[in-house]
């Protein structure tokens, strides 16, 4: 008898429910954190001082940029890519004159900055074979945020003595 | 390419919004979660017994999804892999609470009371027996009977003996006729 009331109590089981509240904003909010597809987020913390403001308006340039691209063509790729990377080198340039050559305290700023700049070179050919890509824009973009992280890291404690 | 041409315009939308949210596209992952939150979150509800715990775990569901897209190829239904995927997340997520092995394997308490409560209007009156059940006895009979594990699956997933799956089981499904009868 018992075993009939809980197979049929089974059986009218529904398989579908809604959760009360809402909980995309969180999930939403969790994934702000983290690269796209399993990708590691940066572990470095994020602290606001005035040479953030420089990187934050090249991350700008970029999302405005991106967002260009999915409103217009997508052959735009390319362009977007080359407007990226001059905007990049021009805040590079305005940085590191800011910052002038004696505040260096790290001697292979130079060789990682090239390794980052094969980075973006390697990603910008694969723009161009691959020019509708979204994701290798991301990837770009993620470069030249690195490098704008690093000329700071590597500047911050000069410049804070000032 | 002949499998989504041929395919529903849901399943085409589906493999279009899982395609855009393997290449960062929140916005497709959002249409995917709204497709499917309503069959990850009963899972989650019946396993934690618990809203709050549930609603955590969905979330947690989404967010390990988001991480291990990449590695869905198709080769399985969506729903069944992300199910797949649920089940294994809201286990762990379980594992990670205060007192998991203590409840685990007390046969006899159950923290009912501290649970926040969903409203006992739009449950069914199984799932309310659910509930009363000791932990692993619970979530053995929600994977078997409702979820279609086989108790093989169910004893790789817990870390348990079959037989100790089987007599959970049994214990859960005494227990729930039980009640039922006297409800």
């Amino acid at each position: 008898m018992a075993k009939i009331n809980v197979d049929e109590a089974v059986a009218k089981v529904s398989k579908t429910k809604m959760p009360e509240r809402d909980l995309w904003p969180g999930i939403e909010l969790a994934l702000a954190s983290q690269q796209p597809t399993g990708q590691p987020a940066s572990s470095q913390k994020w602290s606001f001082t005035p040479v953030y403001a420089v990187a934050a308006s090249v991350v700008l340039v970029v999302i405005v940029s991106i967002s260009s691209f999915y409103s217009g063509q997508k052959s735009q790729t390319q362009i977007i890519a080359e407007q990226m990377s001059d905007d990049y080198l021009q805040k590079r340039e305005a940085l590191l004159v800011a910052y002038g050559d004696t505040a260096v305290t790290v001697n292979d700023l130079e060789v990682q900055l090239a390794n980052l700049d094969d980075a973006a070179d390697a990603i910008k050919r694969a723009i161009s074979e691959d020019p509708n890509n979204p994701v290798l824009l991301q990837m770009l973009k993620r470069v030249y945020a690195q490098q704008i992280e690093l000329i700071e890291k590597v500047h911050a404690p000069a410049w804070q003595q000032l | 390419m002949d499998k989504m041409i041929n395919a529903p315009p849901a399943d085409i939308s589906l493999q279009a919004n899982i395609i855009a949210a393997k290449n960062g596209d929140t916005k497709a992952f959002q249409r995917i979660y709204a497709m499917h939150v309503d069959r990850v979150y009963p899972l989650c509800l019946r396993l934690c017994a618990d809203k709050s715990q549930a609603e955590d775990a969905t979330q947690e569901v989404f967010i390990q999804l988001w991480k291990s897209l990449a590695n869905y190829k198709g080769d399985s239904q969506f729903s069944t892999w992300l199910h797949s995927l649920a089940t294994n997340v809201t286990i762990s997520y379980l594992r990670k609470q205060k007192n998991w092995w203590q409840r685990m394997f007390s046969l006899e308490h159950s923290d009912i009371a501290q649970r926040s409560a969903e409203s006992e209007t739009d449950i069914s009156e199984l799932d309310k027996y659910l509930k009363k059940l000791p932990e692993r006895a619970r979530i053995v009979f929600v994977l078997h009977a409702i979820e279609g594990y086989r108790h093989e699956e169910i004893a790789n997933l817990l870390e348990i003996a079959v037989g100790t799956s089987k007599a959970q089981f049994h214990r859960a499904k005494n227990l729930l006729g039980e009640w039922l009868d006297n409800g």
